[in-house]
């Protein structure tokens, strides 16, 4: 017990020095300062933009009114009074025109006698606001027009144009709510247990390809060897997250009013706390089911270029867990299908946690798969120093998968 | 303290590596456990380590099977390396905690080893801005720092220049006298007759030859002859136009030859007819068969 506290301190320590390691952690840090500053300047700049603008500074829009009451540019201006609305005369359309394309002006609107309208600009944006909100000012006018000359009262257009009231209540989860938060949750633990599971099988390459690992396996027993360097790493691990999302809390706390409305941000401090606690149960226990498996591999390489081939198995697996989390959710989370997914250890962690924050997911299935996936870590931990022991000691080619199965034969034999 | 390994046999898969490996150890004399590469002497280690299970046979301390959780052994493998990026002083300190020191017993050790190995300003710095003989003198503080019962110096010397390997020697030499048991291979013949008492000799996984290296000597006829004439004279085309018979090889060696003889009894036959032939001699000695013969007769 003491060598493997030995182990896990070292590994704890080795990892927190390690270059790589602090510099992911500057540079994450760094981007969570700037990234959640960003809303809170754009603020900053869009509060001098909803400034009146000044009447010099607003687009010049021509209205050609041929109606008989010719009361459509007094009509429009107050409605969409970020224009600078001015009548112009039929014969002048020629020089509006000229206008328009000069930039001087921006469009001309002719409104003929029964209310059809033409609009001219130059060019048209792809996020151009402008011609539909005319057009429903434009039938809103008609529409009112035609109901008066038919005899309605203002009272009467006015109740037409009243929607009655839609309220939407439901007994569940609204999975829609809940989305934003249950997906950061997962693209969390899916990134953490790549990134801190390879950082478990290069460490153990590293000191096979520097044959640390001859030295270490004759002063130490490979099970405090293996479980030593995960737990130590997965720790590590913990203490990073840990930092990026305090990092992210006070940010968000100092940014608080620009960032309120950012779902993916606020749902992260304002979502269930019970949540948090099942994704951090979740992590654990993909950390550890991924991180054993990844270090068992990681034996099995001579050198740093044997890794990405030598882990594809385990990485298929961790991808199809967060596709079948995210797909399968999304059609129906309560599926025969999701619910058996939601059991199986080496999807569980991304499946179930994805069900639990969209629908509610009886007691006994995340006690069942809590238990299943940690057995199934057991299982990989007691595998996985089996196929290390042996592993650490084969030097040369990469083995084939019938070489990695006669040498867990041969390690039962130990 | 006594080590013995008594019919000790191993197979991976279908080959069969080491096959009824017997020999024994004593504290306060070093083994030199020889053979040719692939002759099973790692795999032999490795089974005395714990790191292999043998298939049969046992390895007993004193008598009785051997308890590794409560003896403490040192193993200096041929295949060097330690953690590259990370401080000298701190791997060894781990390194010794991990064989049961305390923190401050490790820290102490740690020091203790660097300054006799002359590497004491090196505490702090990283093993990649060392050399590659001064990395191999770390390994070995490593491996002896927690005093182990039992030390296994695999190519110990390989790399060292001739001061090193002195320091090396000198360092080898106290282990031996401090009791412990020592097993020390190595393809340098001339290094393992320095050190070694005993010899075990294994070729394709069998012991082809053990005991105490001054009785296996001695069980070698004398049939080298070293001849120095006066002044150096180079006699070598004057003995072969004797036509002595019995003779089988005449080499020059530093300034006189050795002559090979088909048989031991022969050598006063020789000495007559060189006399005889008016040959002034200066020297005239039967040599000991030499360990890289003894090797070369019985694995080459």
């Amino acid at each position: 017990m003491k060598q493997f506290f030995t182990v896990l301190s070292f590994e704890f320590n080795k990892m927190q020095k390690s270059n790589v390691f602090r510099i992911m952690t500057v540079v994450v840090l760094i981007v969570i300062i700037i990234g959640m500053s960003v809303p809170r300047i754009l603020d900053l700049f869009n509060s001098n933009v909803k400034k009146p603008i000044a009447q010099s500074d607003k687009k010049i829009i021509y209205v050609i009114d041929n109606t008989a009451a010719a009361n459509e540019a007094a009509f429009i201006a107050p409605l969409m009074d970020t224009y600078n609305w001015q009548s112009g005369d039929a014969s002048a359309k020629t020089d509006i025109i000229d206008k328009i394309n000069s930039d001087k002006a921006y469009a001309l609107v002719e409104i003929a006698a029964n209310g059809d309208a033409v609009l001219t600009t130059k060019e048209q944006s792809v996020s151009d606001t402008f011609s539909p909100s005319l057009q429903a000012i434009l039938s809103q006018k008609h529409q009112i027009e035609l109901m008066t000359q038919y005899g309605l009262t203002q009272e009467q257009v006015k109740q037409i144009y009243t929607p009655p009231a839609f309220e939407k209540v439901q007994s569940g989860k609204n999975a829609q709510s809940t989305f934003a938060f249950t997906y950061v949750l997962l693209i969390l633990l899916f990134m953490s247990i790549t990134m801190y599971g390879q950082m478990v099988t290069m460490s153990v390459i590293t000191e096979k390809s520097t044959r640390t690992m001859e030295l270490l396996v004759t002063s130490a027993k490979p099970d405090n060897l293996i479980f030593g360097k995960v737990i130590g790493t997965g720790l590590a691990g913990l203490a990073q997250l840990t930092t990026f999302l305090l990092a992210l809390f006070v940010m968000y706390k100092i940014n608080y009013e620009s960032v309120k409305n950012i779902p993916y941000i606020s749902t992260l401090f304002e979502g269930s706390s019970y949540m948090l606690f099942y994704t951090l149960i979740y992590y654990l226990l993909g950390f550890f089911l991924y991180a054993f498996l990844l270090g068992a591999l990681g034996s099995l390489c001579s050198r740093v270029e044997d890794a990405n081939v030598m882990v594809t198995p385990a990485t298929l697996l961790l991808v199809a867990g967060f596709y079948i989390a995210i797909y399968g959710a999304l059609l129906n989370p309560n599926s025969l299908f999701m619910v058996i997914a939601s059991m199986i250890p080496f999807f569980s962690p991304m499946v179930m946690l994805v069900r639990m924050g969209m629908t509610d997911v009886p007691f006994w299935q995340v006690a069942l798969s809590i238990v299943i996936t940690g057995l199934g870590v057991y299982g990989m931990g007691k595998l996985s120093v089996m196929i290390y022991r042996i592993g650490v000691l084969i030097y040369g080619n990469k083995p084939s998968l019938k070489q990695i199965l006669k040498t867990l034969r041969q390690a039962k034999t130990l | 303290m006594l080590l013995e390994l008594r019919n000790i046999t191993k197979s991976f898969g279908e080959k069969k590596v080491l096959t009824d490996i017997n020999f024994s150890a004593e504290g306060g004399k070093a083994l030199g456990l020889l053979g040719r590469n692939g002759a099973g002497k790692t795999t032999t280690i490795r089974i005395i380590i714990g790191l292999f299970a043998a298939d049969g046979g046992e390895v007993l301390l004193d008598g009785k099977p051997i308890e590794r959780d409560k003896i403490s052994m040192g193993y200096l493998s041929e295949e060097r390396g330690m953690y590259p990026k990370i401080k000298i002083g701190e791997q060894l300190e781990y390194f010794g905690r991990l064989r049961g020191m305390s923190p401050a017993k490790a820290k102490e050790a740690a020091q203790k080893w660097l300054n006799r190995l002359e590497m004491g300003d090196t505490y702090g710095k990283k093993l990649d801005t060392l050399s590659k003989g001064n990395q191999q003198k770390i390994q070995l503080a490593a491996t002896l720092l927690h005093e182990p019962k039992i030390v296994m110096l695999d190519e110990p010397f390989s790399g060292l220049d001739p001061v090193n390997a002195q320091l090396l020697k000198d360092v080898v030499n106290d282990e031996v006298a401090e009791g412990r048991i020592v097993l020390f291979s190595s393809h340098q013949m001339g290094q393992v007759e320095e050190f070694c008492d005993h010899i075990a000799l294994i070729d394709k996984g069998e012991i082809v030859l053990k005991g105490a290296l001054r009785d296996i000597k001695r069980g070698y006829d004398r049939t080298s002859i070293f001849v120095q004439a006066n002044g150096g004279a180079d006699v070598s085309a004057a003995i072969s136009g004797l036509n002595i018979a019995g003779i089988k090889s005449i080499v020059p060696k530093d300034e006189g030859i050795i002559i090979k003889l088909n048989a031991a009894a022969q050598k006063d036959a020789l000495l007559t007819a060189i006399v005889g032939a008016g040959i002034a001699l200066e020297r005239f000695e039967v040599l000991e068969p030499t360990l890289e013969e003894i090797f070369v007769e019985k694995v080459g």
